[in-house]
């Protein structure tokens, strides 16, 4: 048991470390972000640029500040970075828990649609069609187990795109799918609980001897035998498996989700990483090669003296802080301080070099979109990752405990 | 019993190379060829080369599958030497041996938490960015084939699913009372469990490849563009297919097409499986360690 819970708690604390530094970071970008949009520098794109920001640029500025605002909405308009952070979590939660809706009920679905598989081949072999429970055996297991999320797949498509006099639920839809993906791992599960069933074959046919119908004997053994030893298990394997399977295809290409639908947590993320993909799409690396160069000018300027301190000029030795916008907001305060003390002629470099690491409009668009796309990542990671240990450590691991 | 077996033991394999397990995947898969043809044939809409186009897509993801398949059996052979390594450590079964596995499975947990294409996708950045110090001598098409291999391998939950399966299946094993008394019969114990690990091996040879095989299609999504739309793998053109056109006569026939292959790669597996089950029952006894002065019958 000293064994089990070890292994509990360095999962657990693998679990909080990744969530604590996911939850960090996007912290530290709100806050970054909310020095330069208290700055009117921050929000319009410098001419110093002459606006070669690649082809396309601005098409997507501002979607930041849009995104804000819907932010501050929801959280009752605070505003904060603190605010924010909070309204992000929460929408996450509210995500969460439609995602843990949908899947919770489709695990048991698939570890209920393999028992009744099961006990139908046995009840054939018992009858004497044995011809009939093998041919329903070598459906399952001979092709690739992906081919049964097709049909499933289709019947989706149809109840959304075919079916126009119906208007199914969103809802609906979504389960059809995810019943699609969990088909994968029902053959698996077929053989578990057949050779559940052939363990208990003994009890059966003592059983049966009792004059108790077909039926009712299976419903029994499902009762006092299957719940217990298979069905959470594979309940809890079909839920982290449904969702690695929207996990994978919402890191490529979701068939299902719609934007103006409420989204699972793998589709919000994947819709952020569109966004993110989008914003670098229009972003030339000039920001970067300017700053570099203002920043490794500042650096050599020897009259720059007593005006920067030595924190700032240990920053500023550091030209690579152009490529990380959380710490080049904290350059920007420095600099922005030692401005009033610096002389004439070094005046004009601490200004160029204000000028050229702040951040655009597309610089913070690609901040907040990529930021949010990893936030997402590393949660969803945590979600599969929290339920597939305690599969580990509640069903697995009794065995290597026993050793 | 038919005469022919009589005299054998009861549960040995009979001698013929291919049981009647593996008479049925072989008629299935010729039915299906020749149903494939017949549609080919009689409907206007269908065409003679998408037989051949479907026979190439199936082997392109089959040979990603086979050399996947091939890459996991060498990684189990590793962590069956690592867990060889710790029963020596940890002085057999154990608390301590229970922790150390633990804690191996529990890597493979995190690590296998993670979507397929997460890995492919990693892969493909790393691709790019080695860029020009990539040694001319490898050619593209083979470092993206060990792209698709290495995210097979790290497929959706599959080394936890049957390395899990393998290390839980021999714990089982070893409380049986002929494995507990292995030192008393001269023997050890890691002997009398290699005959079960080699038969659980291949057992799960054609379900791991068959779940190899359906997962190629997250690597032929993650690596969209790499190889060209031509070059996609047999399953992700059925899952495009289902979606653009639905149940169409492409669809059918690149379905039977890898039906019969699937089921004819069964029937291999079947010849194989019933050849080894009969080579282990027949003539394989647990290794033996040498004895010295004749103790070990005097224990036995």
């Amino acid at each position: 048991m000293r064994g089990r819970l070890t292994l509990a708690g360095l999962l657990a604390l693998a679990a909080l470390v990744a969530v604590a530094t996911a939850e960090r970071r996007l912290q530290a970008t709100f806050e970054a972000l909310s020095h330069f949009e208290e700055s009117p520098a921050g929000t319009q794109e410098p001419d110093l640029f002459d606006g070669a920001q690649g082809e396309g640029a601005g098409t997507l500025s501002g979607a930041t500040a849009r995104w804000r605002d819907e932010l501050d909405r929801s959280d009752g308009g605070g505003g904060t970075p603190a605010g924010r952070w909070r309204a992000v979590n929460g929408q996450y939660l509210r995500q969460l828990g439609l995602t843990l809706l949908l899947v919770v009920p489709v695990g048991a679905a698939l570890s209920l649609a393999a028992y009744v598989l099961a006990a139908a081949t046995e009840w054939a072999e018992r009858e004497g069609w044995g011809g009939a429970a093998r041919l329903l055996v070598a459906s399952f297991e001979a092709p690739p187990y992906i081919l049964w999320s097709i049909p499933f797949l289709m019947l989706a498509l149809w109840l959304r795109r075919d079916l126009t006099w119906f208007e199914a639920p969103y809802g609906v839809y979504l389960v059809v799918v995810f019943l699609g993906f969990g088909a994968f791992v029902v053959s698996m599960f077929f053989r578990q609980c057949r050779e559940q069933i052939r363990l208990c074959r003994p009890l059966l046919d003592s059983e049966a001897l009792t004059g108790i119908g077909e039926v009712r004997l299976f419903a029994r053994l499902f009762r006092l035998q299957i719940t217990r030893s298979v069905l959470p298990r594979q309940w809890l394997y079909g839920a982290v498996f449904v969702m690695l399977f929207d996990f994978s295809f919402c890191v490529v290409d979701p068939p299902v989700h719609e934007r103006s639908m409420p989204l699972t947590v793998f589709a919000q993320g994947y819709f952020h990483r569109l966004q993110a993909d989008d914003v670098l799409r229009t972003y030339g690396p000039d920001r970067e090669v300017r700053a570099i160069a203002d920043l490794e000018r500042l650096a050599d300027c020897e009259t720059l003296g007593p005006a920067l301190s030595q924190g700032t000029r240990a920053l500023v030795a550091r030209p690579y802080l152009a490529f990380d916008s959380r710490l080049t907001s904290a350059l920007a305060e420095e600099l922005e301080r030692a401005l009033a003390d610096c002389g004439e002629e070094t005046r004009g470099l601490v200004e160029r070099a204000l000028v050229s690491i702040r951040l655009s409009a597309v610089d913070q668009d690609a901040l907040l979109f990529g930021e949010l796309s990893r936030f997402y990542a590393w949660l969803n990671w945590c979600l599969v990752f929290v339920p597939f240990g305690a599969l580990f450590v509640l069903f697995d691991a009794r065995a290597l405990q026993d050793a | 019993m038919t005469g022919r077996s009589e005299g054998r033991p009861p549960g040995l394999p009979s001698r013929r190379w291919l049981g009647r397990r593996g008479v049925a995947p072989l008629a299935a898969a010729f039915l299906a060829m020749v149903l494939a043809a017949s549609i080919v044939v009689i409907s206007p809409d269908a065409h003679a080369a998408w037989l051949w186009e479907a026979l190439q897509r199936t082997a392109r993801s089959l040979a990603q599958a086979t050399i996947a398949l091939v890459l996991f059996l060498l990684l189990v052979g590793c962590l069956i030497a690592v867990l060889k390594a710790m029963y020596a450590g940890c002085g057999g079964l154990g608390p301590r041996f229970g922790t150390a596995a633990g804690l191996l499975l529990a890597v493979i947990v995190g690590l296998n938490s993670a979507p397929i294409v997460v890995y492919v996708q990693a892969l493909r950045s790393l691709e790019r960015e080695l860029g020009d110090s990539i040694p001319a001598a490898l050619p593209l098409w083979f470092l993206h084939g060990a792209s698709v291999v290495v995210a097979l391998l790290a497929a959706n939950a599959m080394i936890y699913y049957f390395f899990g399966g393998f290390v839980s299946t021999l714990l089982q094993e070893s409380r049986k009372l002929y494995v507990a008394s292995a030192r008393f019969k001269g023997s050890t114990l890691p002997g009398y469990l290699a005959e079960r690990g080699q038969m659980y091996l291949l057992g799960i040879l054609g379900p791991l490849l068959v779940y190899l095989l359906s997962f190629t299609v997250f690597t032929d999504l993650g690596l969209k563009g790499a190889f060209g739309a031509d070059e996609t793998g047999i399953v992700q053109t059925l899952f495009q297919s289902s979606r653009e056109e639905g149940m169409s006569d492409r669809f059918v026939v690149f379905l039977l097409v890898l039906m019969s292959i699937v089921l004819l790669i069964w029937a291999g597996l079947d010849v194989a499986s019933t050849a080894l089950e009969r080579r282990f029952r027949e003539g394989r006894r647990p290794t033996r360690r040498p004895e010295k002065g004749g103790t070990a019958c005097a224990a036995g």
